[in-house]
Order: C-alpha cells, then sequence, then structure tokens
C-alpha cells in the first residue's frame, strides 16, 4: 500500500519540478550590471596651473631664460639700464662760475635696450603693458632738476627704418637730494612692438650753484639717468604650440569590468589667457618591458573623440567650456588603463581681457562626471 | 528533507481517507460532543508573489541571472512585481485540550507559539543594478524585512444557538519573545550626472531587553558588540487577538461557515531601537589635485566618501521604544454540500483573505469535493485562483481507535526548482500536520 501511494504521488511532484532549472548544472556568475547606462558623478579636478602644465612641455625651459616671474607670478622681460652719467667733478670743473646756479646742456644720449624680447616675439610671444621709467640719479645734498625729451623707438629692420614708438617731454624735474632714483618720466604703452632704444634729447641739468662746497665729496658722485624696462607676456596671434599632458599612475583596472563606452564631461573653467584645442586623448596601458619593467604606451584599440576647444579667460575672470570625452572600444573592450595623454595645441587668446600670462594661472576641471554605457561586467558578487 | 516531508504526505494523502478537522473556526467546535487533546500541530505558510523563475534563466545547459547580459531587460524586470516580496510563517500547536462543558459550550485551552518573517523589496532596486542609473529618481521606501517570535495562551468558547447555528470565539495573549523590524518611511534616491542625492529615514528596531547593542564612537548601533546576558524567551511585548466565527447549517446536507481570525497585535518594546535618518549629497571627490591622481589616494577619498555615506545609513541609538505591530489577519469563509445521493460526499467552496501591516494582502478561491467517513477518514480535494494564480490544495485526515492524524497542504502548480523545492513562480504554499486524541 505504501509503495503504491509513493509510486502515484511521484509523479505528481516530478511533474512540478522544472529540470530547465536544475541548479545542480551551475548557475553562471557572470553578472552585466547597468546594462543601459550608469551615470557617476567623479568631481572636480583643480585647479591645475599654468606652471604644471608647461612642466614636461619644453616650453617653460625654453623661455627661463628670458623671463621671470613677478612677485603677482605673471611672466615679464625686465631690464635696468644707465642712459647717461658723469661725476659731478666734471661739471663743476667745466662751469665758469660753480658758485651759481647752472642749466647745464647735455644735449643727446642714446641707449639701446637689450633685451630678447625680439627672441621671443620670433618664437610668437608678444610684449604687452611695455613700461619704461626713467629716473635720474642725485648725488649732492641739493635738489636738482632735469628737462629733456625721451623718445623709445622699435628695432631697424633690414629694409625698414626704425619707428618711433613714444616720444615725451619732461621739464625741470626735481631730483630730490641724494636720490638714487628719482622717477622722472613713465611711459606706458599697452601693445606695440618692442623698445628697442631709448633715446634722450636737450637733456638738460639744472644744478645748484657751488656743487661741491657744501660737500667736498660729493664730487666723486655721479650724476645719471637710466631706466627700468618691464614688459608682460602674452601670445601672439600667430602663436601655436601643441603639447601633451600626461595623466599618469591612474591605474584604472577597467578590464576586467568588460566595459565598451565610457563618456567623460566636464565644465572646464578656464582663467589661463591660453585658447586650448584637444587634439587627441590617447588611452595608456601598461606594458611590461623585456628587463622586467612596466611603461605606458598608447592603446591603439580604443577610439577617443575629444572635445572642441577650451576658450581662454583671464585670472579672475575664467571662461567655462564643456568638455566631452567619448572612448570607445573599436574592438572587444576597454582593457585596464594606466593613465591618459590629452594632446592640446595652445593658442592665442581670443575676445576682451587681460592677456597676460602667469605661471599661477588655472584650470578648473569642474562637475567631472562619467558615464559608462552597454554595462559593467563582473565575475561573482 | 524538506521534498521527503512532502512525499510521504502526499503519499499518505492519497493513501488514507480520514475525517475532516477545521481548526481555524472556533464555532466548529460547537458541534463535538467530547473533549479531545491536541500535540504538536505545525503549520508552515510560505508566501511569494515572485518565484525563483523572476531571477534565474535557463540559458543552453546551465542557469544565468537576471543580471546575465543574455537576459534583456524586459525579460527581467518584466518578471518583478513593484514591491517583490518574500514571506514564512510557522504555527506551533503547543497543546490544546477541548472540553465539553456542563452547558452546550464547548471550551478550549490552547498554548502555541508562531514565527513570522519576510522581506520586501522594491523592483527599483533590481532595474537600478540591471539598467543603470538612467530613471530617477528612484522611491525604495517599500524595502522592509522583519522577523516575529511570539507565543500564544488561548481561550475558546463555542456554542450551538440552535440546531443549525453556532458561533465561536477564541481570546488570545499574545507574549511577544523576539522582533526585528526594518521599516524605511523614506528612502529616495535621485541619480543625475552631477549628484547622487539619498534621502533616508529608516527605523531598525530589535527586540531583546536584556542584552543590549552597543554602540560606537558616533553613537551608531554596533551590532558586534553586545553587552548584558540574554534571556531567550523573555517577553519583550504583549497583546491580545481575536477570533470569531460561525457556522450555519440552513437546511439538510448544507453548511456555511465563516471565521475572522487574529484580530489584534503586539505591543513591542524594542530596547535597542535605531533610526537612519538624513540625506547625502555625493558630487564626486572635489578639488582632486593632480597629484592626487593615483589609485591609492583616490582610493583614500573614496573611503572618506564611504564613511559619509555611512554616517547617514547606519542607525543611530536611540531610546528604547514601544510600536504596535497588528499581526497577520485572515478572514475565511466556507460553503460545503452533501450529495443527496451520497451523504459522504461534499462539494466545498472557499475563500481567504489575509491581510498584512507590512507587506500586500494574500487571497484565494477555491472549490473542491471532499469524501467524509466519520470515525474512519476524510480526504478533500480544491483547486482555485488567487493572488499568486493557480492553487490546489490537499487535506486529509485518518482517525484509529481514540487518535487522528489529519494533514493539508497546498500549493501552486508552476513548478519548482529540482531537488530544491524552491517554488519557480508567485506561490502559496501551506503545509499543516497534527495529531488529536478524542477523548471518548
Amino acid at each position: 500500500m505504501k509503495k503504491c501511494s509513493i509510486l502515484i504521488a511521484l509523479p505528481l511532484l516530478w511533474s512540478c519540478a522544472n529540470m530547465d532549472y536544475d541548479i545542480s548544472k551551475g548557475i553562471d556568475n557572470e553578472y552585466t550590471l547597468f546594462s543601459d547606462e550608469i551615470s557617476v558623478p567623479v568631481g572636480d579636478i583643480g585647479p591645475v596651473s599654468l606652471g604644471i602644465l608647461l612642466d614636461g612641455t619644453g616650453f617653460r625651459e625654453t623661455i627661463n631664460e628670458y623671463v621671470k616671474e613677478d612677485e603677482d607670478g605673471f611672466l615679464v622681460v625686465e631690464k635696468e639700464d644707465n642712459v647717461y652719467q658723469n661725476f659731478v667733478m666734471f661739471f663743476s670743473m667745466m662751469l665758469p662760475d660753480p658758485s651759481l646756479p647752472v642749466d647745464f646742456p647735455v644735449g643727446s644720449c642714446s641707449k639701446s635696450i637689450e633685451t630678447m624680447a625680439s627672441a621671443l616675439t620670433d618664437i610668437g610671444v608678444s610684449l604687452t603693458r611695455q613700461s619704461l621709467s626713467l629716473y635720474g640719479t642725485n648725488p649732492l645734498t641739493e635738489d636738482i632738476s632735469i628737462s629733456g625729451k625721451l623718445s623709445l623707438m622699435s628695432e631697424a629692420g633690414d629694409e625698414t627704418p626704425a619707428i618711433v614708438l613714444a616720444s615725451e617731454e619732461f621739464s625741470q624735474v626735481p631730483v630730490s637730494a641724494e636720490a638714487q632714483k628719482g622717477d622722472l618720466l613713465q611711459v606706458v604703452r599697452p601693445n606695440e612692438k618692442a623698445f628697442y632704444e631709448c633715446e634722450l634729447e636737450n637733456l638738460m641739468l639744472h644744478l645748484p650753484g657751488s656743487l661741491m662746497e657744501k660737500d667736498p665729496l660729493s664730487g666723486l658722485g655721479v650724476i645719471s639717468l637710466g631706466y627700468q624696462y618691464k614688459s608682460y607676456l602674452s601670445l601672439g596671434n600667430d602663436f601655436s604650440l601643441p603639447f601633451s599632458f600626461t595623466i599618469d599612475n591612474i591605474n584604472l583596472q577597467l578590464g576586467q569590468y568588460k566595459v565598451k563606452e565610457a563618456t567623460i564631461c566636464t565644465d572646464v573653467s578656464n582663467e589661463i589667457p591660453f585658447t586650448l584645442t584637444v587634439d587627441s586623448v590617447e588611452m595608456l596601458v601598461a606594458k611590461t618591458l623585456e628587463d622586467g619593467t612596466t611603461a605606458s604606451e598608447v592603446y591603439e584599440n580604443v577610439g577617443i573623440t575629444p572635445g572642441l576647444v577650451i576658450a581662454s579667460g583671464s585670472k579672475g575672470h575664467p571662461t567655462l567650456s564643456p568638455l566631452e570625452i567619448v572612448i570607445g572600444a573599436r574592438e572587444g573592450t576597454i582593457p585596464d588603463i594606466s593613465g591618459l595623454r590629452i594632446n592640446f595645441t595652445i593658442g592665442p587668446p581670443t575676445g576682451e581681457g587681460d592677456t597676460r600670462i602667469g605661471l599661477n594661472q588655472n584650470v578648473f576641471f569642474n562637475n567631472l562626471r562619467a558615464t559608462v554605457s552597454g554595462g559593467i561586467t563582473i565575475q561573482g558578487l | 528533507m524538506k521534498k521527503m516531508v512532502v512525499l510521504s504526505f502526499v503519499a499518505f494523502a492519497f493513501g488514507t481517507g480520514a475525517l475532516a478537522q477545521s481548526i481555524d473556526n472556533p464555532a466548529e467546535n460547537a458541534s463535538l460532543d467530547n473533549g479531545f487533546v491536541r500535540v504538536g500541530e505545525i503549520q508552515s505558510i510560505g508566501r511569494n508573489n515572485v518565484g525563483a523563475a523572476s531571477f534565474l534563466f535557463p540559458s543552453g545547459d546551465k542557469l544565468v541571472t537576471g543580471l546575465h547580459s543574455s537576459i534583456s531587460n524586459e525579460e527581467f524586470l518584466g518578471g518583478l512585481k513593484s514591491v517583490n516580496s518574500l514571506y514564512s510563517q510557522m504555527d506551533y500547536n503547543l497543546v490544546s485540550y477541548g472540553w465539553k462543558g456542563r452547558t452546550r459550550g464547548f471550551h478550549t485551552l490552547e498554548v502555541g507559539a508562531k514565527v513570522n518573517y519576510g522581506l520586501s523589496v522594491p523592483e527599483e532596486i533590481f532595474q537600478i543594478l540591471k539598467t543603470g542609473t538612467a530613471h530617477s529618481p528612484y522611491d525604495l521606501s517599500s524595502l522592509r524585512a522583519f522577523g516575529n517570535v511570539y507565543g500564544e495562551i488561548a481561550y475558546g468558547y463555542s456554542l450551538p444557538l440552535s440546531d443549525n447555528f453556532s458561533i465561536g470565539g477564541r481570546a488570545k495573549l499574545l507574549v511577544g519573545l523576539n522582533s526585528v523590524d526594518v521599516i524605511t518611511r523614506r528612502f529616495n534616491l535621485t541619480t543625475t550626472e552631477e549628484q547622487y542625492i539619498l534621502n533616508l529615514d529608516a527605523d531598525i528596531d530589535l527586540t531583546n531587553r536584556n542584552k543590549n547593542v552597543g554602540t560606537d564612537g558616533n553613537g551608531c548601533l554596533d551590532y558586534t558588540s553586545f553587552s548584558g546576558k540574554g534571556k531567550l524567551g523573555a517577553p519583550t511585548g504583549g497583546g491580545i487577538a481575536l477570533d470569531l466565527g460561525l457556522v450555519w447549517k440552513p437546511f439538510d446536507g448544507f453548511s456555511l461557515s465563516a471565521s475572522v481570525l487574529d484580530l489584534g497585535g503586539i505591543l513591542w518594546y524594542y530596547g535597542n531601537a535605531g533610526t537612519s535618518s538624513g540625506s547625502y549629497t555625493f558630487e564626486g571627490l572635489k578639488d582632486l589635485t593632480t597629484e592626487e591622481m593615483e589609485q591609492d589616494k583616490i582610493r583614500t577619498k573614496l573611503k572618506e566618501k564611504g564613511e559619509d555615506v555611512l554616517a547617514v545609513m547606519k542607525p543611530k541609538a536611540v531610546d528604547g521604544r514601544f510600536k504596535y505591530k497588528a499581526i497577520p489577519s485572515s478572514a475565511n469563509m466556507k460553503a460545503s454540500y452533501a450529495m443527496p445521493f451520497w451523504k459522504n460526499l461534499f462539494l466545498d467552496v472557499s475563500g481567504l483573505y489575509t491581510g498584512y501591516s507590512f507587506c500586500a494582502p494574500y487571497w484565494e478561491a477555491r472549490g473542491g469535493m471532499s469524501l467524509d467517513f466519520p470515525g474512519f477518514a476524510h480526504l478533500g480535494l480544491s483547486a482555485g485562483g488567487g493572488a499568486y494564480g493557480f492553487v490546489y490544495r490537499v487535506n486529509g485526515s485518518a482517525e484509529f481507535q481514540s487518535f487522528r492524524l489529519y494533514a493539508a497542504y497546498e500549493n501552486g502548480i508552476a513548478g519548482v526548482i529540482p531537488y530544491e523545492d524552491i517554488p519557480l513562480k508567485a506561490n502559496n504554499k501551506t503545509l499543516l500536520i497534527g495529531l488529536i486524541y478524542l477523548i471518548k
């Protein structure tokens, strides 16, 4: 009876068991998550200063010997030199009556402003906000004053004559007693050719009487006129410099996740007066060399569609440019990524604003986010 | 083992016939002439509104999960419910004693225990895992987990008001033994390219006043740290419940019975209470410098972010609190008609509705027939449909001298995983087995 009961019951139970679901054959432990797409906020990267961007490009080394950073971080060309000088004793001897005040005519003199500005302009860097300050040195114990006319000339070419870039007169500008640098005149020009020669005309020294009686030792002193030249740098309209920015040591182990396409978007905030054009983005993968060391090499089997142009900005007035990079595997999936190399071309600034270059000007990659399409596959949970 | 139990039972049900025994409707005791002692009745109820076939899919000679790339979004998500729930209940009647009163009434005294637990998972969680974050925002507030253990001490009284109409009732004192309850009042997740916003308001409550869960330095419950001696079985809640029923036999051969069971609940004291509340916005890693673009440094920053999320999600210890929880209550109705040509053959129609305070209700309606040979055996078969589709039931009892062994088995027919007995589709499975000594 019992056997009979079991025989009756067995087919009923067995008919309820779907052998297609026989777990004993195993369950595939591959899981593909987020098969449509998943977007993840990545964050913000920055500030990335111009100094960091230029590291390794060679550009910084090229200009390093010509320019320096001023106290505000701007790159400047500076030069200081004397235009005219003479001993007090000389004037005392030349005067018919040294006890009387006299207007001593010096006449004309000139001096080349021997900066490397022309070398910079040759590589496309332009000078901006050139300034030349003329000063006088007075070793006497009494004030003197100086009159004259300052002319600043450009460099003459093989076929083109020098042109006058600035010409200004100054009249009886006092230079106080024992002044090392008494300001006489300052000339500022926004964006012009480089000042190449400084010329003084109708130079007249207005000297007091009895030059050396009050201080006999002042006869060894020198009355001089000098200049201080300073120019900021900006990129010229024809400037074009390709360079690469490498983000290394990322070591994203993407290979195991079988990702086919990833899109990286960011809003680039740029206060560097450069127009940055993203030419290409290269994916770097680690490669083991024969000696056992590892190096990065460009992985070709991935198509990366770079974004557009990052507009130029200025300190305090950054521009915002959306940037989108699509990384897609041409075949298979995206491998492990050891780094990214972004190839830019630096171009001149566009639009209004301060175009002076400073190494502490920054670019920010804000609101960085990544979207992975087609799923992320993992083995086992 | 479970399969063997089922197998044995079905063999038993088909191989024997016995007297029907209804243990639910308290009014049915009114017709008993003599007392009884019932020992060790066990009823197991398992209800799931989705089955294994919603998560596992045959592919070649193997099985793949719904998250496998070969399974389309529609294939996987289309088989899920908006809230996917699993519910289990085990009722254990330790002992029942019934006796005929001096008047016409029938008294019962019963002692037993019940265990129930369940889990509800919103479809959105699977949607995020399967498709990604494109369908934001997500409302995950139907996430729920609970478990309760409580004892019952019941006194029942049934009374025949006339020859064809009886009523009965059962008052139950409920003694809460242990309870855990995870309830999310608010669990919203908004995912955009720019930010993920998590908004959470949830309670995680655990009873046991004698053994306390420790806290970490931030005042959050630390489930790896306990203090005090736990006393298994120490009451942590109390309540009452009522069963009410009636049996009406308007004419010869026809009976109608109806009952409402477990109307009531338990006021639990959750000595280890925690609340997770707050919101967190993840906008990625901020202010990353180029020097920090290295895996280790990024991992460190991510870990910091993870701790921020945990600070919102980890339950903060709060003072112990009382919470009232209704126990699952059900309404039953059954009509039975004895065939005039053979009074041992009955046609039956029955209905069941069970309401839960923590998941969707269950209902079913069945029709069937039964053979009743008083003093010897009873066998019933019925089939119908309900919240989870087709369902069938077999029940029977066998009586030998003063002992009556009875059992019932209810299930759907959508199939199970071989050797595992895990239902493939939404399913209600009930197993009942018990033994009565009839006092004659």
